[in-house]
């Protein structure tokens, strides 16, 4: 067995370079010099961004790297750190972009790497077998077709459950925008077309295995303040109903927070409705048993089995029965057997459902509009049920006729079809809102406007600005307990709460958190705070740090991360909302315009743009080219992008 | 050499195969987080959890039932090796 020595601990102090075109890899030393900056996983992830992946390049490029990196808590016992992060430039968002997952990662860790770099083009299928420092590259040509279970029950078989497998399906080989990867056949990563771009390179599959061990720096100190967290969330009132319901969790206690839109966001579901065909109950009626990620006392994932009807003897893991009941309201299927069918089958062409349904969705929209017909649609008449999902889903994933329009995503639909069919897209640079902002403009529905990846980002996560019309006492106890000094928060609430500039400080804060590999999920999350985490980095890696130069290192990283994508051509142009948002209310009784956090004025596409020229300005970026100033890219020692500017 | 020990029931169905009663297990004995060193394993099917099973060289010192948050081990008290 090989082992490296590392000056910081808790690393496994290299990085697999892998050239598919070529069968060879290399092992690439971890720079001592990156810990500090980057602290880790999702952080270093941006810096080896701005190495490895050809700047300006088409997505499919084999130069565009793509690139794994591991959080540096993982593999441990630091509650819920499990994350692994994977950026690359991506054919959905058109972005440099970041995408979270979990599981796969301990194992690579303890394989002896911290990041993967994949660049390349395989000559035929083929499939990563990592064991220890050992790396294979094998034939998958007997894969290759086969959906995402059953390509990963093979590899099961044929190398031993022990291995962890991220794997693609028929989407991915046929490059699918918004196909992505499953982690052991549960943990979505991806949904930017990280399956499509590994289909690209005949890349079927990663397995890999290690058993190599992690030791802290500090033991006996990691030890207890990692412990303490785990009592703390195994105490938590509320952990056993998380534990029971899932993702579906806040659909059972915070009803009044759900927002459910459909006809292509003009109307609601009814909440009631949705709870009673798809809700708590339903879920218990298909839920075998909850499933955990490494490290996790949570368990939010589960195995789901149907015993009665159609679908009678299915049985399928899933990582949100959630997505089944929103694809059942946006479809409205009446029973949430069909919608637990769709995930399933989803999962396995490899393909994200949110983004299907959505797209689905603004498809019938445009048909019923009249700007695309029966020409366009192979003579299918679309129609938002089942039939039509299954139907396009199966020509998406061959790329057939009017599938194949809509498997390039919102912005080759877009482009394909003209006729201003933009004016009907909700999407924010290629991707679906997940956040709508009439309903609660909070900090998660801001974000989607400035980050690289509209309603799929990974940070800032979750806020309490997710439930409307929190107190502003606990947005500031928020703020406290991720190190925002006491003025900054007074100037956050001055002369009024203002979530533009609120949510610059979640975003660094959970890049910190995702550097890291800690899970963002309500019931882990908040049992860490910033002094908490110093602890911890301070414990496991060695590196003397205070909680300033985490949140700077988390500064840094966001910075990055908008450089990353300064250097691809974005700015101000393109931090927007879509129009329908200013225009539309959303729902008829009552109708609800866009309005800000607290509810007590309407806002104009004006009020937005001064929101956003806020949050720039709180970044220390220029404010009327959405791009961080030379003086903040010093200041951060990020002297590597000022040759960025347009 | 494995076989099931008397005073830490596994009950196979509550595991949700988080690991952690490896991680603190590897780490009690081997002072690293490693599962492949713990003297617990769980054994994961397609699915579902397998099967958890001890290794010849666990003490019973219950450290896994500790900190499994599913109530998937039970330590039993009272007695004695």
């Amino acid at each position: 067995m090989r082992k490296i020595s590392f000056k910081y601990k808790g690393f496994a102090g290299e990085i697999l370079n892998i050239d598919l075109s070529t069968e060879n890899f290399e092992r690439i030393p971890l720079e001592a010099t990156l810990i500090p900056k980057y602290l880790g996983g999702f952080g270093i992830n941006q810096y080896l961004a701005l190495n490895y992946i050809k700047p300006r390049s088409d997505p499919f490029d084999e130069d565009n790297a793509i690139i794994l990196g591991v959080g540096a808590c993982v593999g441990t016992a630091a509650p819920g750190s499990s994350k692994i992060f994977v950026t690359t430039k991506s054919p959905m968002f058109r972005t440099v972009q970041t995408a979270a997952g979990s599981g796969f990662g301990y194992l690579l860790k303890n394989a002896g790497f911290d990041h993967l770099i994949i660049k390349g083009k395989a000559k035929n299928p083929i499939y990563l077998k990592i064991t220890n420092s050992q790396v294979e590259f094998l034939d998958a040509d007997f894969l290759w077709g086969k959906g995402i279970n059953e390509t990963t029950d093979i590899l099961w078989n044929v190398n031993g459950r022990e291995y962890s497998v991220i794997s693609i399906g028929p989407a991915g080989e046929n490059r699918v925008h918004f196909a992505f990867t499953l982690v052991d056949k549960i943990g979505t990563l991806g949904k930017g077309g990280l399956g499509a771009l590994m289909g690209s390179r005949n890349l079927k599959a990663i397995a890999v295995y290690g058993d190599k061990g992690i030791v802290p720096s500090n033991s006996a100190q990691f030890k207890e303040i990692t412990n303490n967290i785990l009592k703390g969330i195994i105490g938590y009132a509320y952990r056993a109903r998380w534990t029971e319901q899932g993702t579906l969790y806040s659909w059972g206690s915070f009803p009044d927070m759900i927002t459910l839109p459909i006809k292509n966001w003009r109307e609601l579901y009814p909440m009631g409705k949705a709870a009673k065909l798809y809700g708590v109950k339903k879920y218990k009626k298909v839920k075998r048993n909850p499933l955990a990620c490494p490290s996790c006392p949570i368990g939010c994932k589960c195995t789901l089995e149907i015993k009665d009807g159609e679908y009678e003897g299915l049985i399928t893991s899933t990582s949100s029965y959630a997505t089944a009941a929103l694809v059942s309201t946006r479809l409205d299927l009446q029973d949430h057997r069909k919608g637990v069918y769709c995930i399933h089958l989803m999962d396995d062409y490899g393909m994200d459902a949110l983004a299907m349904v959505g797209l689905v969705d603004f498809a019938v929209d445009l048909y019923e509009q009249g700007i695309i017909n029966d020409d366009d649609t192979d003579g299918e008449v679309l129609q938002r049920d089942l039939k039509t999902f299954l139907d396009l889903a199966d020509k998406i994933k061959n790329r057939q006729g009017f599938g194949n329009v809509i498997a390039d995503g919102w912005l080759g639909m877009i482009e394909r079809v003209k006729r201003g069919s933009q004016n009907y897209a909700i999407q924010i640079k290629g991707g679906e809102i997940i956040f709508d902002p009439r309903f609660v403009f909070s900090a998660e529905a801001f974000e989607q406007i400035v980050n690289p990846r509209s309603g799929a980002h990974v940070v800032p996560a979750l806020s309490p600005t997710i439930i409307p019309n929190r107190p502003p006492e606990k947005l500031k106890k928020h703020l406290a307990r991720m190190g925002v000094k006491k003025e900054v928060i007074s100037q956050v609430f001055e002369p009024e709460f203002n979530v533009a500039r609120f949510t610059r400080y979640i975003e660094d804060y959970y890049a910190i958190m995702s550097a890291l590999g800690i899970c963002f999920r309500h019931p882990i999350a908040m049992h860490y705070n910033i002094d908490k985490l110093t602890i911890i980095y301070q414990a496991l890696t060695g590196l003397n740090c205070t909680k300033e130069d985490l949140l700077l290192a988390g500064e840094r990283i966001t910075n990055l991360q908008k450089m990353l994508n300064v250097r691809e051509g974005f700015s101000k142009k393109d931090d927007k909302l879509p129009e329908r948002i200013y225009s539309e209310p959303l729902g008829e009784k009552p109708k609800i315009y866009l309005m800000d956090y607290y509810k007590t004025k309407k806002l104009s596409k004006e009020d937005v743009i001064q929101l956003i020229e806020d949050y720039y300005r709180e970044r220390g970026w220029d404010p009327g080219t959405g791009i961080p100033t030379r003086e903040k890219l010093m200041e951060l020692g990020l002297e590597e992008c000022l040759n960025f500017y347009p | 050499m494995e076989y099931d020990l008397s005073r830490i029931e596994p009950i196979v169905k509550k595991c949700t195969g988080c690991l952690i009663c490896q991680f603190q297990c590897s780490f009690q004995y081997h002072k690293e987080f490693n599962p492949a060193k713990a003297r617990i394993r769980i054994e994961k099917s397609p699915y579902d959890v397998q099967s958890i099973k001890f290794t010849s060289d666990c003490t019973n010192c219950g450290i896994c039932a500790q900190f499994c948050a599913y109530g998937a081990l039970k330590l039993i008290q009272g007695e004695e090796n």
